[in-house]
């Protein structure tokens, strides 16, 4: 593909004072009206019109209302329709480019010929969220923008974008923004960013690529970001513990990690990480970037390879819903198809599922940790392009 | 032999050489030149010639027969688009070695044409108009090209497949390729003649290499040909370009005269002409070599004396004169490689200075960037630790005294550690000037080494000390000498974790001494070697790397110098001479 | 606390876990080449379009350019490190290299896209490209230009040559831009043509016409035909050998029908269109543009792109046809 940029900014240049679709109609009634008024014009009054229509756009009752109008402002200004012998014969086409509907009439008299066209824009459905079902989900927030994390302080809710963390404060049923502190990375965010918050006491930490930020929500929100590489604090459940490098300008962990015992260890690179209970015993499961699940023992040494099927976000919980403490888990696949979240128990590097699968409108962009039973999961709608935060409690049940 | 002499002689035997093979070719050519054709010979070879296009018409009557067979035609002949099929015939025709083939549908609308691909959905009525072309031979046909028309042998075939029919109509056009196929003996020559046009055209009557010359002479031959439909013999020219020619008629399908088969004798006698070309290449020969010689003398002097200067200059730099330079005494190519030569050595000189001063600035930066990777290291561990303590006081106090055991036990090392490691570099920058005195290099080096007596016993090491009785005193300073000697020793004993055997030697040089350490370590590579007196260089997992830079650090002082001798797998030989 | 989990349950998780077995990582893979072909081998680098997020660090022209992850790039770096694009790449062996796992994207022509194999990934993007004839100075006779435009039978060269790709058009600008491209007539009309060659002197009925792109030299062949069945004598030559008529393509840049429109003014030596304040207006400006029959539009088509199994994201392409590399990467598959 070569564009045809050839003197592209000439035309940029002499099209600067235009301003397009100046002058459309509201609607189709409207359209199809002016189109009558200069179909009588030509033809004039009393004259016999023979009309055939063509609709190629994607609308249906529209063109029936545009037919409608049409006819009728003919019949109004005195014009016949429908008669054998007609003056003027009168192709009307239902028709769209990007960004209006056209209704096109070509229209002879005799050698006589003219083409008219009128418009209206289009405009565009409203986007209705989807929802519903398996592990206990809780829709908390939604906005155009993406959502790298989300964490409840006591003041209220605080929600981490790429352009910065906003806290939220209840107003009755809403959420009300109070503030946002920008953030200003040094260099432009990776694609696919990562980010995550946690609650220390009555402050926060943004952990992000190349950037942390420290902070309080109370009594307002304040924060002093600064640059650095150093390594983000992991979580899983109340216990777990892990400290891990963020690879720079990438979306995953480079390996170099810090255990909960103090030992400095070089592993292979992960998205994210849990810690199961099994058998009285605590293990780490990292999703790797070669695609497997990594099992590691607590003193992070290697314990083989799970034959768990699972996405790259993975996140612990203190559940204990019978044996050992649940973990979980998205589905493989990629961003173009609806995700799923489900928990599991893992015995003997075997995971095995305990709920039905979560379904979510569209994939699971984060999933981390958020204390006790639950973890925070971020979803991109497919549908409404918008995100969403929710948080997915393990429920026992009886 | 000089360069000159070299060139000279290839020179003369370059000239020498292709003349001679010119000479060479040009009597054998001469030679085969020498055929008599009789009218017997001719006639026989004019009857092969008839026979051998007939084998043409029915290699072509074979192969479009194995294409109508072919799976590829059946399943044209069905399918219900054939639009998928329009390069087709060009594939085939490639494989099949047809310059020309048609698929036409039963209808006569060409699905796929090898010869003109754009006409597709055209119409060839003639084929759809003849009933039976299974029992048909191979026949002569005008065909229209895109930019021309030809004369082809082409031979048609039918694919029934239900009720639809597939025409295959393939062919190879008769233009020289074809007349070069037919390989006429020497003396010989084979024209053809296409009647192409309304009245005769010289363009029209070719031979192997295309359209020949004087075409017009053969015109009333082949006017003959074409009115009477039959053949004839006519002789063509006078003197010793004559030519006998005999012309056979080819006919079309409908018994019309399409073209003409002429094969000519020629009568020219060659003996003249080898004589004459001999002579020519002797004369040729001698004065070349002649030329070659003179030419040679005078342009390998010219190239050869600038060259012996550069040359002679490129040895003073190579032992290590770097400012030499040439003089300039021409503009041409010599002068400009003087030239650049020149700013060569002028270029080396300024990037050594420089390059010593880059070497200055990277040694900081490898010590600053250690040091802070060292000091960082520490600290993840006590982050951690703090964190753990704190979640475990929020979270599951029941399990806090336990952790917080753990957690300031770890604590406590990671201090201890960030001290030592804080130490040893303080250590290194603290080193003193030497304090010199008189000192018994010999007694130094057994009082260091009994002291590592039990070290070396548990390391499974045999210690051996080789001292020269006539080692005389030494100015030095005793205790960074020991030091210096302690640092090997620890280094011979890391480099032999299995054991082996550790030897000091003490050799009188002059007035001055040498101190040898060696191993039978693991050894170490040219490229450690070269990098080990860097300071913070180490090939140890543990340690700061700080040992053998004090080692140089002190000899330096000492107005010494140090040298290392390693084989891998063998070991190692630190070296050190003073006084 | 049990009751709820059921074999039957366990059997469908083990069974989703199966079927999800050769699947890798939902999150994009940063690094790796992606390695491209097309068919165009333009002079110079300014001529081509760098994709978003890259910037160009490799230029041999008529061979291959490079473009490399721009880290400083808005919206991110890549995942890809590279894309390496090779030059004049004939469309039948980049269909080829594709097949034999040699390169990851290719551009897909109409045959080529007929013989891709099923399940392969193809991305069209709107039909952006205008095929077109366009006479230069030496034909001032206008009923030459009608005759050669009422002439050409389109329908069979979009059946055949093109397998059906795009669209016919008798417009410069595609029905999706503007939504009236249809008013254009695109009919043959042999019979009209043929009447007003019969009124021109027989020594103006010859020209020469050349495909502006090797590949578009079937076309070419076949308007020849055409023009001969009308008496128009049309003789195909080299692009350099100074053609009456061109047969060129030309790409449409934008999705906005006033910018399309010069664009396509410009790029074909057409006078500046007047500024457009509606479609009205807009149909009239191209409608003038048209008049004479100096510019006779042919064909829109898309750009069409196949990619390999390594290629994870995409799309490859926006509906404009413009590279989107910044969302894609590659893994290798077992």
């Amino acid at each position: 593909m070569i564009a045809a940029v050839k003197g592209w900014h000439a035309v940029s240049a002499a099209l600067l004072f235009f301003s397009a679709s100046a002058g459309a109609a509201d609607d189709p009634g409207g359209a199809a009206k002016e189109l009558a008024r200069k179909t009588t014009a030509f033809a004039g009054r009393g004259a016999a019109v023979a009309i055939v229509w063509r609709n190629l756009s994607s609308l249906d009752s529209a063109a029936n209302q545009a037919r409608a109008a049409f006819e009728d402002a003919l019949q109004q200004a005195g014009l016949r329709t429908g008669d054998l012998a007609p003056l003027v014969e009168a192709k009307v086409t239902l028709s769209e480019d990007a960004s209006q509907y056209l209704l096109v009439e070509e229209a002879s008299k005799g050698d006589e010929h003219q083409v008219w066209i009128s418009a209206w824009k289009r405009v565009e459905p409203a986007s209705t969220p989807s929802g519903g079902l398996t592990l206990e989900k809780k829709l908390v927030w939604e906005q155009p923008e993406p959502i790298l994390d989300v964490a409840f302080p006591p003041a209220g809710m605080l929600v981490l974008s790429p352009s910065g963390v906003t806290l939220y404060a209840r107003n009755g049923a809403q959420w009300q923004s109070q503030r946002t502190v920008l953030l200003t990375p040094a260099k432009p965010w990776p694609a696919d960013l990562r980010g995550h918050l946690r609650l220390r006491g009555a402050g926060f930490q943004a952990l992000l690529p190349g950037l942390e930020c420290d902070g309080t929500a109370d009594p307002s929100l304040s924060a002093e970001c600064h640059a650095s590489e150093e390594p983000w604090v992991l979580e899983s459940g109340s216990r777990g513990l892990l400290l891990a490098s963020f690879a720079a300008a990438r979306n995953y962990f480079d390996g170099r990690i810090t255990t909960q015992g103090g030992q400095r260890k070089n592993i292979p690179p992960f998205f994210s990480a849990a810690s199961v209970e099994s058998q009285g015993r605590t293990w780490w499961l990292l999703a790797a970037t070669d695609g497997r699940i990594q099992v590691f023992d607590n003193a992070l040494e290697p314990s083989g390879v799970s034959s768990a099927q699972w996405g790259s976000d993975i996140a612990g919980t203190d559940a204990h819903c019978g044996a050992g403490s649940q973990v979980l888990a998205t589905r493989p696949g990629d961003r173009s198809q609806l995700d799923s979240i489900q928990a599991f128990n893992v015995s003997d590097r075997t995971p095995q599922p305990l709920t039905d699968p979560a379904d979510f409108p569209g994939p699971v962009m984060a999933l981390w940790t958020s204390g006790g039973s639950a973890a925070t999961a971020v979803v991109k709608n497919l549908r409404s392009q918008q995100y969403s935060a929710y948080v997915v409690t393990v429920v026992c049940g009886n | 032999m000089t360069f000159r002499t070299r060139l000279l002689l290839l020179f003369a035997v370059a000239v020498a050489a292709a003349v001679g093979m010119v000479e060479l070719i040009v009597s054998s050519r001469a030679r085969t030149a020498f055929e008599n054709m009789e009218a017997r010979r001719v006639n026989a070879i004019v009857a092969q010639f008839d026979k051998e296009f007939q084998r043409r018409g029915e290699e072509i009557v074979w192969t479009v027969e194995g294409i109508a067979e072919s799976p590829v035609a059946r399943e044209i002949a069905i399918t219900p688009d054939p639009s998928a099929y329009l390069s087709e015939a060009g594939t085939l025709a490639s494989t099949h070695r047809l310059d020309l083939l048609e698929l036409v549908a039963g209808d006569g609308a060409i699905v796929s044409s090898a010869q003109w691909q754009a006409r597709f959905g055209y119409k060839e009525d003639w084929l759809p108009a003849e009933s039976d072309w299974q029992a048909r031979p191979a026949f002569l046909k005008r065909e229209d090209l895109p930019d021309s028309v030809a004369l082809a042998m082409m031979a048609v075939r039918t694919v029934v497949a239900g009720d639809m029919k597939l025409y295959v109509a393939g062919g190879r056009i008769l233009d020289r390729e074809f007349i070069a196929s037919l390989v006429a003996p020497e003396g010989m020559r084979v024209l053809l003649y296409r009647n192409l046009a309304p009245a005769f055209s010289p363009s029209d009557l070719i031979d192997a290499q295309g359209p020949i010359a004087a075409a017009v002479l053969l015109r009333p031959l082949v006017e003959r040909v074409e009115k009477q439909a039959s053949e004839a013999v006519e002789t063509i020219g006078r003197g010793a370009s004559a030519e006998t020619f005999h012309a056979l008629p080819l006919k079309g399908s409908a018994n019309d005269v399409l073209g003409v088969l002429l094969v000519g004798n020629s009568r020219r006698d060659l003996v003249g002409l080898e004589r004459a070309m001999l002579r020519t290449a002797v004369i040729v020969t001698v004065t070349g070599i002649l030329m070659a010689i003179a030419l040679g003398w005078w342009a390998t002097a010219r190239v050869t004396r600038p060259v012996r200067r550069l040359a002679e200059s490129a040895g003073k730099v190579a032992a290590g004169n770097w400012g030499t330079t040439v003089a300039v005494s021409s503009k041409d190519e010599i002068g400009q490689l003087a030239g650049a030569f020149n700013r060569m050595t002028h270029e080396l000189v300024e990037q050594r200075e420089r390059l010593v001063q880059a070497e200055r600035v990277a040694a900081w930066r490898e010590l600053a960037r250690r040091l802070a990777h060292e000091l960082k290291n520490p600290l993840f561990p006590l982050q951690i630790t703090v964190e753990n303590m704190q979640r475990a006081r929020e979270h599951y106090p029941e399990q806090f005294d336990e952790v917080f055991r753990e957690g300031t036990s770890t604590l406590l090392a990671e201090l201890t550690n960030l001290k030592q490691i804080v130490g040893r570099f303080s250590d290194f920058a603290k080193m003193p000037a030497p304090e010199m005195q008189s000192v018994n290099l010999n007694a130094l080096v057994a009082e260091t080494m009994r002291l590592f007596e039990a070290q070396l016993a548990k390391a499974g090491i045999r210690a051996s000390a080789q001292l020269d009785p006539a080692l005389r005193p030494v100015q030095a300073d005793g205790e960074q000498l020991t030091r210096v000697l302690r640092n090997l020793i620890l280094n011979a004993v890391d480099a032999m974790p299995e054991g082996g055997t550790l030897t000091v030697r003490t050799v009188a040089a002059g007035s001055g001494a040498r101190l040898e350490v060696s191993d039978t370590g693991q050894g170490l590579t040219p490229e450690e070697c070269d990098r080990l007196f860097t300071p913070y260089y180490t090939t140890k997992t543990h340690g700061t790397g700080l040992g053998l830079a004090i080692v140089q650090s002190v000899v330096s002082d000492h107005k010494g110098r140090i040298s290392v001798e390693s084989e891998k797998g063998k070991g190692t030989t630190f070296r050190i001479d003073l006084g | 606390m049990w009751s709820r989990w059921s074999v039957e349950i366990k059997r469908l998780a083990i069974a989703l876990m199966l079927a999800a077995a050769c699947l890798a990582a939902t999150r994009p893979r940063y690094g790796g080449t992606l390695r491209v072909e097309i068919h165009e081998s333009p002079s110079s680098p300014e001529i081509f379009g760098v994709p978003k997020g890259f910037i160009l660090t490799t230029w041999e022209a008529g061979r291959r350019a490079i473009f490399t992850a721009d880290d400083n790039a808005p919206g991110g770096r890549p995942f890809l490190d590279n894309v390496e694009i090779q030059l004049g790449r004939a469309l039948r062996d980049q269909s080829v290299d594709l097949e034999l796992g040699k390169t990851d994207v290719v551009e897909l022509g109409a045959a080529e896209l007929r013989r891709q194999a099923p399940g392969r990934r193809v991305w069209p993007s709107s039909p952006v490209r205008l095929m077109a004839l366009v006479f230069g100075p030496r034909i001032g006779d206008a009923r030459v230009r009608e005759a050669l435009a009422l002439a050409v039978d389109r329908n069979a060269i979009h059946s055949v040559l093109l397998q059906k790709q795009g669209e016919i058009s008798g417009a410069l600008l595609p029905e999706w831009i503007t939504g009236y491209a249809f008013v254009f007539s695109a009919t043959a009309d042999l019979a009209k043509a043929q009447a007003l060659v019969a009124a021109i002197p027989p020594v103006d009925r010859s020209l020469t016409l050349a495909a502006d792109d090797p590949a578009n030299r079937g076309i070419a062949d076949r308007i020849q035909l055409n023009a001969r069945d009308a008496h128009l004598n049309v003789s195909v030559v080299p692009p350099t050998a100074n053609p009456d008529v061109r047969l060129v393509e030309t790409r449409i840049a934008f999705a906005d029908a006033a910018h399309a429109l010069a664009g396509v003014a410009i790029a074909l030596g057409l006078s500046d269109p007047p500024p457009a304040r509606n479609p009205q207006e807009q149909y009239q400006a191209e409608r003038a543009l048209l008049d004479g029959f100096r510019v006779i539009p042919l064909f829109h088509l898309p750009v069409v792109y196949g990619a390999g199994p390594r290629v994870q994201g995409g799309p490859v392409i926006t509906p404009l046809g413009e590279w989107r590399f910044d969302s894609l990467w590659v893994e290798e598959r077992p």
